[in-house]
């Protein structure tokens, strides 16, 4: 493993999320152990004539301690779920005061159909947005930046599924380059809309095990039958070693390595031939300067579909070999859903989870497995981890891989 | 300014003259400002990006946005003016910066959602419109293997696409990077059908970028410096980056030259300019808090 270097080292010192399994670290942690999943039916709109009524939604999101609930209330509910994510992540790191006294707070937000669910929401209300450009002056991003008065730069960006763990490289060039003193970084979505159930519905992606939704999302099991939408935000602050000593920030991880690849076979089908997705893998484990036998953890992409699943056991065995027999590998998608451009965040959540509680999170309602992976079915396990790496594979071809390494 | 993370040094960063934060070589670059006739024209086009380069596939850009179709019409300009192989593009990342993807086919889904419910929704909207789609496309189209990724969306997309791409060379995420920047002009505003209600061209710019080095004195380059005091928000667009460009390389870079005395005064052509010209800074915009400055730095006695 390659040494520790304070000047380049990056670490995660604050965490915020909205999500379906709780709205803070310690109460995502302990239903991500405990096995609950966070998939209900679908409710706040009729879903009789969809071909799948069931999702991880979001209840209502709490209103953070910084803006009036009559003036939270009134915004889209993707912009609430990036501010309540945001402000508490920003007290987590103890940062939230500081953001005024010059800190240069970037922000790097993966957010997939942001315009589409705004017009939609929008248009459902009655209005014509989507027809009216002068309406459309700020994204999220810069919204969220504009309220809290972050000083840094900001950036939306999208890998479709992938997209989450692009931000962690981005916040940690950008902290490496000086662009930022600290770098908000994480991922938004809220596609559980009328229209987005049914365009995903239509697709011909998602479960229809619609009278037992907990049950619905079951990665590498073979009687799975699509992936079930899940909705949420997830921030987190990254900061300098350095910096994050000097302060006696307490940290959640080291941002360790990044890779990034593209399949280039098809705009949704994931490729048969393991080893672009492979190349992104090999690539993050290069940039944390580590074997594939230093890693103890996987949490995989793995989003219950059967092509999806069987691609990326054949992605992992190309690269850890013999190694992945016993390295303990996870879908925390069984439980949280597909947060599409925010999985990346969850999951990585979900591998702190792992590093901390000294426990890799199960994979529910995995029964039957059809791949030839160590996988941690239905119960958490204990098990010392050290070094995590979480997949990512989206729509367009992306794929993306992240490591995460203990302080 | 609160001093944590080494800020001491940061304030007195700041307080000089605006830094360069990040740059980047202009390789080459394409452009385009299409009519909706002439995208569909685009559209049905499947020779190769150019000779040597994969044919593209039939259904590949049917159900597209149409700012993805001028982005593949730019992309074949950069790579006529590259005047490379596909191969040694192998490896490159494509960013894709567009404005309001999907604002046409939304006003049209809306419509079938309301007249035939759920089944009438098109299950294009995800791989077509959603921000990763046009990066998406480009990549399965350039046939490689680099990492894409969609950015912006917004009014300042542009913006935030030139300091995506100059990120990306930075980390070595990529040892190029195709990056394309489009969006209507003015901005595409549909009527219930989908139709523009006003007269509107698509505008697309491909640039290929590579890490700045000093042993190419020739090349423009793309920047981002640091203003130490923030100026109002300017976002660049796809048309005003390449006209620039297109300024700076009409403009010979080295005019011609007198040598010799007067009596053997000769023409001589192609001499290097310089000394005595310095180089020339082209401010593009900022982002959206008027910050970072986005310029393009053009060799010693051109002009824009």
């Amino acid at each position: 493993m390659t040494e520790h270097d304070p000047e380049r080292d990056v670490w995660i010192t604050g965490v915020g999320l909205a999500s379906s399994l709780g709205f803070d670290m310690a109460t995502l942690e302990a239903n991500l152990l405990a096995g609950r999943s966070g998939v209900a039916a679908v409710a706040g709109f009729s879903t009789d004539d969809y071909p799948s009524r069931i999702a991880a939604s979001l209840p209502e999101i709490p209103c953070p301690r910084s803006i009036a609930p009559t003036d939270f209330a009134r915004l889209p509910r993707l912009e609430q779920a990036a501010l309540w994510s945001v402000e508490s992540a920003l007290r987590d790191a103890g940062l939230w005061e500081r953001r005024t006294e010059g800190l240069r707070v970037g922000l790097v937000l993966g957010v997939g159909a942001e315009w589409l669910e705004l017009w939609e929401v929008d248009w459902l209300g009655g209005g014509d947005r989507v027809q009216n450009p002068a309406r459309d002056r700020e994204t999220t991003v810069d919204r969220v930046r504009r309220r809290f008065a972050l000083r840094g730069p900001g950036l939306t960006l999208s890998a479709a599924c992938a997209a989450s763990n692009f931000a962690f490289d981005v916040g940690r060039t950008w902290l490496r380059k000086g662009l930022a003193d600290v770098c908000v970084v994480g991922g938004c979505e809220m596609a559980v809309t009328p229209i987005g159930l049914a365009t995903f519905g239509n697709l011909r992606a998602l479960s229809r095990r619609n009278d037992d939704p907990g049950r619905a999302s079951r990665p590498f099991d073979r009687d799975r039958d699509g992936f079930v939408l899940g909705e949420g935000g997830v921030a987190c602050v990254l900061e300098s070693a350095r910096g994050a000593r000097r302060r006696g920030a307490v940290a959640y991880a080291e941002v360790a390595g990044f890779g990034a690849s593209s399949d280039s076979h098809h705009h949704v089908i994931p490729s048969p031939n393991p080893e672009p997705a492979g190349q992104a893998v090999r690539r993050a484990l290069a940039d944390a300067g580590i074997n594939s036998e230093d890693v103890d953890h996987i949490n995989a992409h793995a989003t219950s579909t059967t092509v999806g699943d069987a691609c990326e056991a054949a992605v992992l065995r190309l690269i850890f070999g013999d190694d992945l027999d016993r390295i303990p590998t996870t879908s925390t998608k069984s439980m949280t859903g597909h947060l599409l451009t925010a999985a990346g965040a969850i999951e990585a959540l979900a591998c702190i989870t792992a590093m901390r509680r000294g426990a890799v999170p199960p994979t529910v309602n995995l029964e039957e497995p059809d791949v030839d992976l160590c996988l941690v079915a239905r119960e958490s396990r204990l098990h010392r981890v050290s070094t995590t790496l979480s997949n990512s594979f989206g729509f367009g071809g992306g794929n993306s891989c992240l490591v995460l390494r203990s302080v | 300014m609160a001093a944590i993370h080494g800020t001491d040094s940061a304030s007195l960063r700041r307080a000089a003259a605006p830094r360069v934060l990040l740059e980047a070589e202009v390789f080459a670059h394409g452009s385009t400002r299409l009519s909706r006739d002439e995208i569909a024209a685009e559209r049905r086009r499947r020779e190769p990006l150019a000779e040597g380069w994969n044919p593209i596939g039939h259904g590949t850009l049917r159900n597209s946005d149409e700012q993805t179709v001028a982005a593949v019409a730019s992309l074949r300009g950069a790579i006529a003016r590259a005047g490379r192989p596909a191969a040694d593009f192998d490896g490159w990342g494509v960013l894709a910066a567009p404005r309001f993807l999907g604002r046409s086919k939304l006003t049209v889904a809306f419509d079938q959602f309301k007249a035939e419910g759920v089944w009438g929704v098109t299950p294009h909207l995800i791989p077509h419109f959603a921000l990763h789609a046009q990066a998406g496309t480009l990549s399965l189209i350039l046939g490689g293997h680099g990492p894409n990724l969609g950015i912006g969306g917004g009014r300042f997309a542009a913006s935030e696409g030139v300091l995506s791409a100059l990120t990306w060379l930075e980390s070595g995420v990529a040892p190029g990077v195709w990056l394309v920047l489009t969006g209507w002009s003015p901005e595409y505003r549909p009527d219930r059908q989908g139709e523009p209600l006003a007269e509107t061209h698509c505008e697309s710019v491909a640039l290929a970028l590579i890490p700045a080095s000093s042993d190419q004195e020739g090349r423009i380059k793309l920047q981002i410096n640091e203003l130490e005091t923030p100026g109002p928000p300017s976002p660049t667009t796809p048309e005003t980056l390449a006209a620039r460009l297109d300024g700076l390389l009409a403009s010979p870079m080295t005019g011609p030259r007198e040598i010799a005395h007067r009596s053997h005064a000769a023409r001589r052509f192609g001499l290097d300019g310089r000394p005595g010209k310095a180089d020339r800074r082209i401010a593009l915009g900022t982002d959206d808090e008027g910050r970072l400055l986005i310029d393009l730095k053009a060799p010693g006695g051109a002009s824009a």
